[in-house]
């Protein structure tokens, strides 16, 4: 009798216990490490150095080119610069940084910022318009201290030479550009003076 | 007293049956791909802070002096996790680590440490090292099989005067563990 169950248990049951074990598949057993997949991490830090030394040459280089020349210009990390006619950085910041400052009424700076409508193709006739809305995010935005590490630059031109060069679209979206800070300036607030800080990649 | 046939059907039962056995251990039926990889992208070090990516989105931000460069470029890792039917069992439960080792990011001078990571996993924010199923309840849907996605994002700790230069680390190793 006992035999006979064994038996039938042996035939039949064994094969349902393993097929039971199979679906759990490896539940019973603790810890087992059904999967894996990497991937990689990478984070990219861009020369700081680069601030200081276009800081210099930037008089230099900028006041020998062209507004598109110098959009699409091949320096790399944080590009500061100094526009014809003002000629010179306005100071210094440790000695390490160059001080260049924007300035102007709120309608001029409100016109370069919003100023979108490229003329005839030509980045030095873009078109101005006011937007005070726009100018207001801009110049509260936050931090300013954060960005005393940077070139800060005195921008003299005409609006509509500074909005080429920096805002409108044709010139801001060029491959070079990536990024464009406008903060407002500590220490002439009654000016409504801002920082531009333009980073490329 | 058996009969020769009836001994080579308790053979082949036996040997089918230790077959199965020692095939669903460990399970193979599990798969993790990876979709692509985790990038904090380019970033000035100013005087120091982190930067995060966010599992959930994307989404980039930055603390202290960090200057974030760019509107592209950074991504969280995605990966696919993929289930048969009936691997998510009814007794296990399922958990996903990642290697500590990865907390390291190495660059060409220096190094960028204690970065953590965080999960968004089938869309819920996820903790490594938690169980993703543990009751037959949650783990239903699972047990019919499917593939989940799981992103991840984390904070990398950029020193003051970080060198420049492009820091990495190959073995943000994902491990699904079952128990």
């Amino acid at each position: 009798m006992i035999m006979g169950t064994i038996k039938t248990w042996l035939c039949h049951d064994g094969l349902f216990v393993a097929v039971i074990l199979f679906c759990l598949n490896g539940s019973l057993v603790s810890p087992v490490y059904a999967a894996s997949a990497s991937a990689t991490i990478n984070a990219t830090i861009l020369p700081r150095s680069d601030v200081s030394v276009v800081s210099t040459d930037a008089i230099t280089e900028i006041a020998a080119r062209t507004w598109a020349q110098l959009l699409y210009s091949g320096s790399a990390g944080v590009l500061t610069f100094t526009i014809p006619g003002s000629g010179t950085a306005t100071g210094t910041d440790g000695g390490k940084h160059c001080s260049c400052r924007l300035t102007g009424s709120v309608e001029q700076i409100a016109a370069l910022v919003s100023c979108n409508t490229p003329q005839g193709g030509h980045s030095s006739s873009c078109e101005s318009s006011v937007n005070t809305e726009q100018l207001a995010k801009l110049m509260t935005c936050s931090g300013v201290e954060k960005y005393t590490e940077f070139c800060r630059c005195t921008i003299t031109g005409s609006v509509e030479q500074i909005a080429a060069l920096l805002f409108c679209n044709g010139t801001l979206t060029g491959s070079k550009v990536v990024s464009i800070m406008v903060t407002s300036h500590p220490d002439a607030q009654t000016e409504k003076s801002a920082d531009i800080i333009v980073a490329y990649n | 007293m058996l009969k020769k046939d009836q001994i080579k059907q308790y053979c082949t039962f036996w040997l089918l049956a230790v077959w199965l056995s020692v095939f669903a251990i460990p399970s193979y039926a599990v798969t993790v791909t990876k979709v692509q990889n985790l990038s904090f992208g380019s970033l000035v070090a100013g005087s120091g802070g982190t930067v995060t990516i966010n599992p959930n989105g994307g989404a980039r931000n930055v603390s202290g002096g960090v200057i974030a460069i760019g509107n592209s470029g950074f991504q969280p890792a995605h990966f696919t996790v993929t289930f048969t039917i009936l691997e998510l069992t009814l007794v296990s439960s399922v958990r996903i680590n990642i290697t500590t080792d990865a907390s390291v990011l190495t660059g060409p001078s220096a190094t960028m440490t204690g970065t953590t990571y965080t999960g968004f996993y089938n869309g819920q924010n996820y903790t490594f090292g938690t169980n993703i199923c543990t009751v037959l309840l949650i783990c239903g849907l699972g047990a019919l099989g499917g593939t989940y996605h799981l992103y991840v994002g984390g904070t990398a700790n950029v020193g003051a005067n970080q060198p420049a230069g492009v820091y990495t680390n190959n073995i943000l190793n994902l491990q699904v563990i079952k128990n």
